[in-house]
């Protein structure tokens, strides 16, 4: 099964192709430098190499993405963290297949050796993309209707996933009856329906006020845990991408480049009041200040 | 229903002010019948089954020509929505077309067909097919790319996207086109009916005027009137609003 598939800078490698197998490095955690901790061995799952992307302008060429290089783990929870226009979305864009960079590469490696499926990388985009035309329950079954798989089975297996984003009783509802947070829900039953390798995120949250993002991220907290997903999740907001990722990812922009990354203990749920939260928080406002000053990351809004 | 009562004494007014204006003969009788002549005329026409056989006729060629309308004009909308090169081209000539009554057809019809069932045909489908076309194409030409990505990030390429998300996106945009469609080749119809005569209603309008029967001229008028509201809102007004519901855009 050494199925490599080859498109234009976006390739698909199965366990075969692996070049090599990162092992699973200790680290350290900002501000407790003596603690350490030990993950399961990881497989990489993700690989950019030195991509860029421009785009053309009434202005001119605007660089969105300069040499960005990132790796991510099978299951890992990555979050990216950036300022407004330094070009998260553009990169899950390149990552979902949608657009190709300008050079550099991107490397998926599939664990299973799928056949026929399409549906490898999903996003959700920043506005939930649902169709209106559609049922809540035809838009979670519309991937699955482009694959060959019975009809029957089809439902079941969205009203599977319907349920695990607690949306079962409104399968037969229309798009527009449903409030943001249920949309987003939506979406994310939509895409995790086709069981994609990767899971990719836009900023799904943005919108949402602060009660009802906080239970949305605890539910994909757990919908994370349950399914072993890998997730690249966007944001702007430092609070949402320390209580989620496993990692932070910090962007700065113009052009898009990764600035830094932060690795934090598997210990979950994230306390927010907990102090090595407020410290990573406020580290990672300092060091975005550091490099940008002038700009400013969204502050969760408290209370 | 809000205004139930409101409409109903307006129409009765009306009514009212035709009675006596008829009757207080300031005009003569070939010039404004009273309306119990017209309903007369109205209720005779109809036993006879001249009215019936008339609106049969009408209603047969009105839907002959938008069939066809539909048959051409849908695909075509389609094709030069979706290539740029087809829009550039055809596209142009079909909007410069668009402002062409359609009716200014009905000499190059008859000199074509001849004084026949097809020359009425053809001024229908003229009349129907450009703004059918026209709508589709802008229809969809105009679908929200966030659709398209989000359909083609679940794997949807070729025929299926297009029809199961650029057609669906842009089906409101298409229905206000078959309206729009609908009247305008009603509207032919009726000028093509009247100018050309051969049965029909429009025959049965020029046919009042020749015999100076004008509660007949009304009579007539007001079946028109009839048929195109019947149409209008049994029909189009209610698809288009159930569209409109379905697809989220009365609901801000
Ligand atoms: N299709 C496009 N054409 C031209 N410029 C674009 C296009 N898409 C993105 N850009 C530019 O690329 C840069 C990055 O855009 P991108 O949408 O990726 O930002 P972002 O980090 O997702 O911002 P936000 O947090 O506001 O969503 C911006 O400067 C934007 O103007
Ligand atoms: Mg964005």
């Amino acid at each position: 099964m050494n199925e490599a598939r080859a498109l234009p800078c976006l390739e698909t490698l199965s366990d075969h192709d692996r070049e090599e197998e990162p092992t699973g490095a200790p680290f350290f955690l900002p501000g407790e430098p003596s603690r350490l901790y030990n993950r399961p061995k990881p497989r990489l799952k993700l690989e950019i190499r030195n991509v860029a992307k421009t785009f053309a302008s009434a202005k001119g060429l605007i660089r969105a993405l300069n040499n960005i290089n990132l790796a991510v783990q099978e299951g890992e929870f990555a979050c990216i963290l950036g300022p407004s226009g330094c070009g998260k979305s553009t990169l899950l864009h390149l990552i979902a297949g949608l657009e190709l960079p300008d050079h550099g590469e991107i490397r998926l490696y599939s664990s299973q050796a799928k056949k026929d499926s399409n549906a490898e990388r999903l996003i959700i985009f920043q506005e939930a993309a649902l169709f209106p035309w559609l049922t809540v329950l035809e838009n979670v079954l519309f991937g699955l209707r482009l694959q060959k798989l019975g009809a029957k089975e089809s439902k079941e297996r969205a009203m599977r996933f319907l349920a695990l984003v607690k949306l079962e009783n409104f399968a037969n509802c229309f798009i527009h009856e449903l409030s943001g947070g249920m949309k987003q829900r939506v979406a994310l039953a939509r895409a995790l329906v086709l069981d994609p390798e990767l899971l990719l995120m836009d900023e799904p949250f943005a919108a949402l006020d602060f009660q009802t993002r906080e239970k949305l991220q605890r539910e994909l907290e757990e919908i994370w845990r349950r399914t072993k997903k890998t997730i690249i999740f966007v944001t702007h907001n430092v609070e949402e991408a320390i209580t989620l990722g496993d990692r932070v990812i910090l962007f700065s922009g113009q052009p898009g480049t990764v600035k830094q990354e932060y690795a934090l203990p598997p210990s979950r749920p994230r306390q927010k009041e907990s102090p090595f939260f407020t410290e990573l928080a406020a580290e990672i406002k300092r060091d975005f200040q550091v490099q940008d000053p002038g700009r400013e990351l969204v502050e969760q809004v408290t209370g | 229903m809000r205004f139930f009562w409101g409409k109903t004494v307006f129409y009765l007014l009306l009514l009212l002010g035709w009675f006596l204006l008829a009757h207080s003969g300031f005009w003569p009788e070939y010039m404004l019948p009273p309306p119990e002549k017209v309903f007369q005329t109205l209720g005779a026409g109809v036993r006879s089954g001249r009215y019936l056989l008339a609106v049969f006729i009408s209603i047969r060629r009105l839907l002959l020509g938008y069939l066809i309308s539909l048959a051409i004009g849908i695909p075509l909308g389609m094709v030069t929505g979706k290539y740029r090169w087809l829009d550039e081209t055809v596209g142009s000539l079909l909007l410069g077309l668009q402002t062409l009554p359609s009716i200014c057809w009905l000499p190059l019809s008859l000199l074509w067909f001849g004084l026949s069932e097809q020359a009425i045909l053809f001024v229908v489908v003229m009349g129907a097919v450009l703004s059918i076309t026209v709508a589709t194409n802008s229809g969809v030409k105009n679908v929200a790319p966030l659709y398209i990505r989000a359909g083609k990030n679940m794997g949807a390429k070729g025929a299926v996207l297009f029809l199961r998300i650029i057609l669906p996106a842009a089906l409101p945009s298409i229905v206000i086109g078959l309206k729009q469609g609908w009247s305008f080749a009603w509207r032919s119809l009726m000028a093509g009916e009247l100018l050309f005569i051969n049965l029909g209603l429009g025959y049965l309008l020029m046919m009042g005027r020749e015999l100076n029967n004008m509660a007949q001229v009304i009579a007539v008028m007001f079946v028109v009137v009839m048929l195109g509201l019947f149409f209008d809102r049994l029909l189009f007004s209610r698809l288009e609003k159930a569209v409109r519901r379905r697809w989220g855009f009365d609901h801000p």
